[in-house]
């Protein structure tokens, strides 16, 4: 088991390291993401691109943005391994996709780091907002089990795409809309009723704590929110196991990956 | 136990939608494979021939644990492929497409070591196997470039490389020689046949009936998803009915009793057309001496397989 | 002549029919500016608490001209990655089918994709917002927005050239839809970007494609605000020139896709 996640993990890292072209393509759009997203909210409020506390949050919350959206590829790329007739030699090798898709997370990660980063500084020299983490061992945590629940949901993401012919547009519309249900923008800079909507998506007590410890505004008692982070991960785990099941059951009965 | 692997009047159904025009689509069933029943003994060459759509792909999914058959059973190595499939998966090697099922990105080394991982090996032991391997299917220094860069026969070595990382008992290739030149296919073929020496069990799919014959102790044809001839190349000739043809070059010129024709040396040359061919020569020799001719070359014609091929398919 | 066409429609019936037997996506990209324009609206609301049904509506519009432009801008880099996967690409290569052809096979269908969205989005949101007052701008904005559509599909062959070299699309594209999505002006006013970003956004089409829409929707054809097209028409020349270069530089003299 470890012994494949390691080889998961070599293999994520190698294939990083030949696509070049990616790491150089994200460094260039990042900075961009950044000023359609904030300007596409801030039209309705221009005044709010001087205000320290919105900015800070709206920040963290693109920085899960970032977070997110490299998932929803990783779940993505699982159609690649399909067409290239990896699947069926993966299966053989008695390997779960999500340990699979756990190797390429690696690249995530990453990936994830640099728009991390790109954030810290853009909003330092264009937006004038210096950001803090002011939470750093819970930051860590709650990363952690953000990472270990957008594998799960990656695994699950990828299970209900396989089939569809054009995955790319479903995955580049919904890497932007899940971020707003995920509490990736602290409810708090928002009017109590529409928080009040946003609190009942799982995401957003996986998504919302990372923001939290970072910003230092907790919605609730930090160590409440950790257990139910810890609930859901391990729920959105065994669901991306059910469907796994369910797909390979499928798949070796009807001769075609697809759950549908 | 002779049978390493046993297959049972396998039985498998695919649902699928004949589209007419846009949106209508109408759903049907086909029969890909209709009781098919096989064994296979251990250390041999097994081939499973027949026309396009047969079956052979599916019979060879369904032994491997990746189609599960609507009806029949199949033991592999001892482990049944519905009740063990993990076991099964863990006896055998199998390739379908070769060139398909590796990260293009990554050079063959990189692919072999991530399956022999995958397989349950250490970093070093995939990485000696692997090494090992590129050695054995004579990929040489090709396989530390990547694989996008490959040729098909490259490809095929590396196929038959992953088939063997985990070194299974069991090795299902379906057309591993499929599209390769006549060289590259040799050396697959070399390696197959130097395969079973070292003990492992093949089952074998090519449309190359030469092939077939020469690797392969046994044969089944399979057509429509019916198995419908089974034994060594042999077996299958006598039970066809199949004539061999026999030539006796005679020196003499003065031939009294048998009807000859010219051979290529300007001498008669006597043809029997028969199914016994060892018999019938001995007898021909014997009469022959008896009557005092003197014998040029002998040579013994044998029916190919191309020729069971074409009469088992078209007869049904 | 009559080949060509007849190539023409092989491609484009087979595009056509791959979509109608995906309908649920075409269904969900248009759902897709909604979305976007509520998320946005409710954030926006929500942060300054006050509504801003104008602001929807440039939003709305933004949005759409956006999915469309990216999806026209992406579509063939997409159409050369699957068809590298799947080994078509080569056999279109290899048939006599004039790779022109091909494009514009796939540049119609993306077309009639791209204006069927725009023409039900942006009936909806018309509608909604100005009652039928509009609707006659409305109509005359989606022959505003086939001009354009021409400089993006030069865009979009410059993008699949590029595809053909760097093997992987997302590489390519990623970058190229967030420079468009962002300086374009589609959802906010390009004045709020820094200088040289408002330049680059005036030296690309997608600008003048969605002001001249919503300019037609709310006022009128302004032909003072059209007179870049004939300039911008050199984006598609040279989309043409790029793609022919690299297609032949890359694939034929060298011999490989890469894949
Ligand atoms: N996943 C599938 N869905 C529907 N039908 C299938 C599927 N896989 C195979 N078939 C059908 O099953 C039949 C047998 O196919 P199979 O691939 O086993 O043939 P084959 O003997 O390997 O042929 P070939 O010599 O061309 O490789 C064919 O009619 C094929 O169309
Ligand atoms: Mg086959």
């Amino acid at each position: 088991m470890l012994n494949k996640i390691f080889a998961e993990i070599e293999r994520g890292f190698a294939l990083w390291k030949s696509y070049k072209i990616f790491l150089i393509s994200d460094l260039i759009s990042t900075p961009f993401w950044i000023y359609f997203f904030i300007l596409a909210i801030l039209i309705y409020a221009q005044h709010l691109l001087n205000d320290r506390f919105i900015m800070t949050n709206l920040m963290w919350g693109l920085f899960m943005f970032f977070f997110i959206s490299s998932f929803m590829w990783l779940g993505n790329s699982v159609i690649i391994i399909l067409q290239q007739g990896i699947m069926e030699n993966i299966i053989l090798t008695n390997t779960k996709l999500s340990i699979h898709i756990f190797g390429r997370g690696i690249i995530s990660i990453l990936d994830t780091t640099i728009g991390g980063i790109i954030i810290i500084l853009m909003s330092y020299f264009t937006f004038k907002v210096t950001l803090y983490i002011a939470d750093p061992l819970f930051f860590i945590i709650f990363l952690i089990l953000a990472f270990l629940f957008f594998i799960f949901f990656s695994t699950i993401y990828a299970i209900l795409i396989i089939a569809v012919r054009s995955p790319w547009i479903i995955t580049n519309i919904l890497q932007f809309i899940l971020p707003f249900f995920s509490g990736a923008i602290p409810i708090q800079i928002f009017q109590k009723e529409i928080a009040g909507i946003i609190t009942y998506s799982p995401l957003f007590y996986i998504v919302g704590p990372v923001v939290a410890s970072a910003t230092g505004y907790y919605i609730m008692d930090k160590y409440l929110l950790l257990t139910i982070a810890l609930i859901i991960v391990l729920f959105t785990a065994s669901i991306s196991n059910y469907l796994e099941k369910l797909l390979i059951k499928k798949a070796l009965k009807e001769g075609k990956f697809s759950l549908f | 136990m002779r049978e390493i692997i046993v297959a049972r009047n396998l039985v498998k159904i695919f649902k699928v939608k004949e589209r007419k025009g846009l949106f209508k689509s109408n759903p049907k069933l086909i029969r890909a494979l209709d009781r098919v029943s096989f064994e296979i003994y251990r250390g041999e060459i097994f081939s499973l021939v027949g026309p396009n759509g047969a079956g052979k792909t599916t019979t060879i999914k369904i032994l491997s644990t990746l189609l599960i058959p609507d009806e029949g059973e199949a033991i592999i190595n001892g482990y049944d492929i519905l009740k063990n499939p993990n076991k099964v998966r863990e006896s055998i090697g199998l390739t379908l497409s070769p060139e398909k099922g590796f990260y293009s990105r990554l050079t063959g080394i990189e692919n072999l070591v991530y399956y022999g991982r995958l397989y349950g090996l250490s970093k070093n032991e995939a990485l000696n196997k692997a090494k090992n391997l590129v050695e054995l299917v004579n990929l040489g220094k090709d396989a530390y470039r990547t694989v996008d860069e490959y040729s098909l026969g490259m490809k095929a070595k590396l196929s038959i490389a992953k088939c063997l990382i985990h070194d299974p008992p069991i090795l299902f290739l379906d057309e591993p020689t499929a599209g390769l030149d006549p060289l590259s296919a040799r050396r697959i073929r070399l390696l197959i046949s130097e395969l079973t020496k070292q003990g492992k069990t093949i089952l074998l799919t090519s449309h190359n009936m030469w092939e077939v014959e020469t690797l392969s102790s046994r044969v089944a044809v399979i057509n429509k998803g019916n198995i419908v001839a089974i034994g060594s190349s042999k077996e299958l000739k006598e039970k066809l009915g199949l004539k061999y043809v026999i030539e006796v070059e005679v020196l003499n010129n003065e031939i009294k009793d048998y009807e000859t024709s010219l051979g290529e040396r300007g001498n008669p040359v006597i043809k029997m057309i028969t199914d016994k061919p060892n018999e019938t020569l001995i007898k021909l020799i014997e009469e022959l001496k008896e009557k005092g001719y003197n014998i040029g070359y002998i040579r013994i014609i044998e029916p190919s397989m191309e020729e069971v091929f074409a009469r088992i398919v078209e007869e049904k | 002549m009559k080949k060509y066409i007849n190539q023409f429609i092989a491609i484009f019936s087979v595009e056509i029919k791959s979509l109608m037997r995906q309908a649920g996506q075409f269904g969900f990209v248009i759902f897709l500016p909604f979305l976007f324009s509520f998320f946005t609206f409710g954030i926006g609301a929500g942060i300054s608490g006050s509504i801003s049904l104008e602001i929807w509506f440039y939003q709305l519009i933004g949005f759409t001209v956006l999915t469309l432009a990216l999806i026209f801008t992406e579509s063939s880099a997409w159409y050369v990655r699957e068809g590298l996967l799947t080994g078509r690409l080569e056999y279109l290569l290899a048939s006599p089918t004039h790779p022109l052809v091909v494009v514009t096979a796939t540049a119609l269908y993306n077309a009639i994709f791209a204006l069927l969205m725009f023409f039900i989005i942006g009936f909806i949101g018309t509608i909604a917002v100005y009652g039928i007052a509009k609707i006659l701008n409305f109509i005359l904005s989606i022959f505003i927005l086939v001009l354009f559509l021409l400089p993006m599909l030069g865009i979009n062959l410059i993008v699949a050239g590029l595809t053909i070299i760097a093997k992987e699309p997302q590489g390519i594209i990623q970058p190229i839809n967030s420079i468009i999505s962002a300086v374009s002006g589609f959802v906010y006013p390009i004045t709020l970007l820094p200088l040289f970003l408002q330049i680059l956004g005036k030296s690309l089409p997608y600008y003048y494609a969605v002001e001249n829409v919503r300019i037609t929707i709310t006022e009128f054809v302004n032909l003072l605000y059209l007179y870049p097209l004939p300039l911008l028409l050199l984006y598609f020349l040279s989309g043409i020139v790029i793609y022919r270069f690299l297609e032949n530089i890359f694939i034929r003299k060298r011999g490989t896709y890469g894949w």
